[in-house]
């Protein structure tokens, strides 16, 4: 569980005295095992000093000179890029006019000239008050921009004193590129040099460096502390892109158990993309339908190139933020209709409006809610704004005259909203055929089971709909009290918790008796640790981001659904998580029988990450 | 200075982003006369990317343009029709 220990797989026991090994988030498999270029920012020291009235014209020409050289830097940087993707060469030309911006150069000239002080420190505090404008701003969007106007600051800061880095024009080959944070900029221009991997300070899973390593299949380790204060260009240096695990200055012995990893793993990897599309069937012949998770609807085409048997869970909110009014009816159908039509009969299942929590659209004024996840969101909203939500009903509808179309309810606590959703669908239905709008006969409609509510009563939900999709996310998190996000709580978050298991069990058992699919779609769905057990409490389907897939189909196509099912009602009378999944993890290598490598999954190190 | 001015809501998909904002300031640049953009009671020097990107001004805002100056009449007339075009996006 990447959420937990950032750690899952392959861990080396590293021996004493042979590296400094430091412990980051893995955001993108793989290893990188090369010489460090260190591209630094923070660790400049900005010199602060007052400069004498007789010097102040030269310090302005000093000031303008590094203007002019930062212009000719993010120039030359651009003209190298016409092919490398258009939104990182309109990134670098909002960087070139943000240089010649009034609030950025005429307000460092003022404080130079009217307070006397040195270019650097002059700017400094103007990017620093600009920095402050842009934090008052309440979208996310514009409030980021903040980090171009530092990215700007810090290249002409480094230009003023001389920059006694190397730039990256003169990135050597096969480096690994270590950063305080990579700047779109930086990240753009790695995209035309060979680079082997990145590992940053800061960031997480979904910052730009793990996006973008992760499209261009590139190892990489993000939020590793103090690295790039520990590193210098030049320095030895593994990034374990798996594990999170960065290591310094590693002994020759160490360098080579890691050359072998890393062809150990980019010649399994390269086995598994070799079956991605083929079936995930058991051994006993079991077969289950592994799907994926989208947000966006462009995501549908990698998706299935992954592997995918449809799509599992389409995340419709995306959709709804960032913006000031709502998507309308037509804009959503053309986007519902993209992916319904990309996946033709493998199916989409599209999740309707889960907005609220940690979620939130622009120009609905709802009210701070002291306690969010609990509060106004999801079903609860839509079934307060019918307009709104009668608006995607008719959208998905309308999408489903061009494939096989599910539509899945979020955050269902009881019947009484299956049913208050139901009656709004056939009013939909009514008005799109009094308009002649061609729609499909019947559209499946299924839940989440993601509140211990619905689990527990899910023999009685599943009389009233078409299927069920686990959440595991919510469900562990409702049901066991614990925000993942509170450091002091998350030892807590424990997905094979017996009460969990029971309730899945439940579930699985609702779902089969009342004859409707169950599938799975939160983490654990993704998470190789757990597909045995999955397979043994009957799951249909599996729904998982695009880089799981081939992974996980071939963990089902190695085990046997009567031995997983056996394993069940092993671990079903244990009475402690962290003893189930000890004795998942020493059973797993036998169940699997040595099909699926250590090198890419290695059932062991689940264990470890927790130590 | 007296000035010109005319009201428009922003259409483009994800409103005056660095993208749609570099684009803006490009065009009002060309021009002598002061240029400045507000929505509600701010208002920005669209001359300058930073204020705009300030101004957060995402989808279906409406928002005021000025122009004062010896070519104001030129000045309204092609931003104002950057911000109909949608910024040559969609």
């Amino acid at each position: 569980m990447t959420n937990r220990g950032n750690n899952q797989l392959g861990r080396t026991v590293v021996p004493q005295g042979t590296g400094v090994v430091l412990q980051g988030i893995g955001v993108s498999p793989g290893y990188a095992i090369g010489r460090v270029h260190l591209l630094d920012r923070r660790r400049m020291r900005v010199p602060k000093y007052h400069v004498s009235p007789t010097e102040l014209d030269a310090e302005l020409e000093r000031f303008d000179q590094a203007l002019n050289e930062s212009e000719a830097q993010i120039t030359e940087i651009k003209s190298r890029l016409q092919s490398a993707g258009e939104e990182h060469f309109l990134i670098l030309d909002a960087h070139l006019l943000i240089l010649r911006d009034e609030m950025l150069v005429d307000g460092a000239r003022l404080i130079i000239k009217e307070q006397a002080l040195n270019a650097e420190w002059a700017l400094k505090k103007t990017v620093k008050s600009i920095r402050q404008i842009f934090e008052k701003i309440e979208d996310e969007y514009f409030r980021e921009r903040r980090a171009d106007v530092d990215f700007v600051g810090d290249r002409i800061l480094r230009n003023l004193m001389g920059s006694a880095q190397p730039a990256l024009s003169q990135v050597l080959p096969d480096a690994v590129i270590i950063g305080h944070d990579l700047s779109p900029a930086d990240t753009a221009f790695l995209l035309r040099t060979h680079v082997l991997g990145f590992a940053t300070d800061v960031g997480g899973k979904t910052s730009h460096t793990a996006i973008m390593a992760r499209s261009l299949e590139l190892p990489a380790v993000v939020g590793v502390g103090q690295l790039s204060e520990k590193v210098g260009t030049g320095d030895m240096i593994i990034l374990d892109g798996t594990t999170g695990e960065v290591i310094l200055s590693p002994s020759p012995e160490l360098l080579r158990l890691y050359q072998h990893k890393q062809m150990a793993y980019s010649a399994r990897r390269a086995q598994l993309d070799l079956h991605k599309t083929e079936p995930a069937r058991t051994r006993d012949g079991v077969t289950l339908r592994i799907a994926g998770n989208i947000e966006l609807h462009e995501e549908a085409m990698i998706l299935l190139e992954a592997g995918a048997e449809g799509v599992g869970l389409y995340r419709t909110e995306y959709l709804f933020m960032n913006r000031e009014t709502l998507p309308s009816e037509d804009e959503q159908y053309l986007h519902y209709r993209h992916v319904v039509e990309k996946c033709g009969d493998r199916g989409a299942t599209i999740r309707t409006l889960d907005l609220g929590g940690d979620k939130f659209l622009n120009n609905l004024k709802l009210g701070r809610e002291l306690n969010p996840a609990m509060g106004l969101r999801a079903i609860r909203f839509c079934l307060r704004e019918p307009g709104i939500y009668k608006a995607q009903l008719r959208a998905l509808l309308r999408a489903s005259a061009h494939g096989e179309l599910r539509i899945m309810l979020p955050l269902i606590s009881g019947l009484s909203e299956v049913r208050a959703v139901k009656v709004l669908l056939a009013e939909c239905r009514q008005e799109l055929a009094a308009a002649e709008v061609q729609m499909a006969e019947s559209v499946p409609l299924g839940i989440m089971i993601e509140l211990p509510s619905a689990a527990i009563i899910a023999d009685m939900l599943a009389r009233e709909v078409d299927f069920f999709a686990i959440g595991t996310n919510d469900l562990i998190q409702y049901t066991l009290a614990i925000d993942r996000a509170n450091e002091h709580v998350a030892y807590l978050y424990q997905p094979l918790h017996p009460a969990l298991l029971r309730m899945l069990r439940f579930i699985v058992d609702s779902a089969r008796s009342a004859g409707i699919k169950v599938s799975m779609c939160g983490e654990m769905a993704g998470d190789a640790f757990f597909t045995a057990i999955l397979i043994g409490l009957g799951l249909d389907e599996l729904s998982m981001t695009a880089v799981s897939i081939p992974l996980i189909k071939q963990v089902v196509r190695s085990l046997d659904a009567s031995a997983c099912r056996a394993l069940l009602d092993e671990v079903a009378h244990m009475d402690d998580a962290p003893e189930i999944e000890r004795y998942i993890a020493e059973r797993l290598p036998g169940l699997l029988g040595g099909a699926v490598p250590t090198e890419v999954f290695d059932p062991l190190q689940h264990i470890r990450s927790h130590d | 200075m007296p000035g010109i001015q005319k009201e428009f809501v922003i259409t483009n998909k994800l409103g005056l982003h660095a993208r749609a904002s570099a684009t803006l300031v490009r065009v009002a640049t060309q021009f002598r006369c002061e240029v400045t953009l507000s929505k509600g009671d701010q208002s920005v020097n669209a001359k300058s990317i930073l204020g705009m990107l300030t101004l957060a001004a995402a989808k279906g805002s409406t928002v005021v343009l000025g122009c004062a100056g010896e070519d104001q009449e030129g000045a309204l007339l092609a931003i104002g029709k950057c911000i109909e075009d949608k910024f040559g996006e969609e």
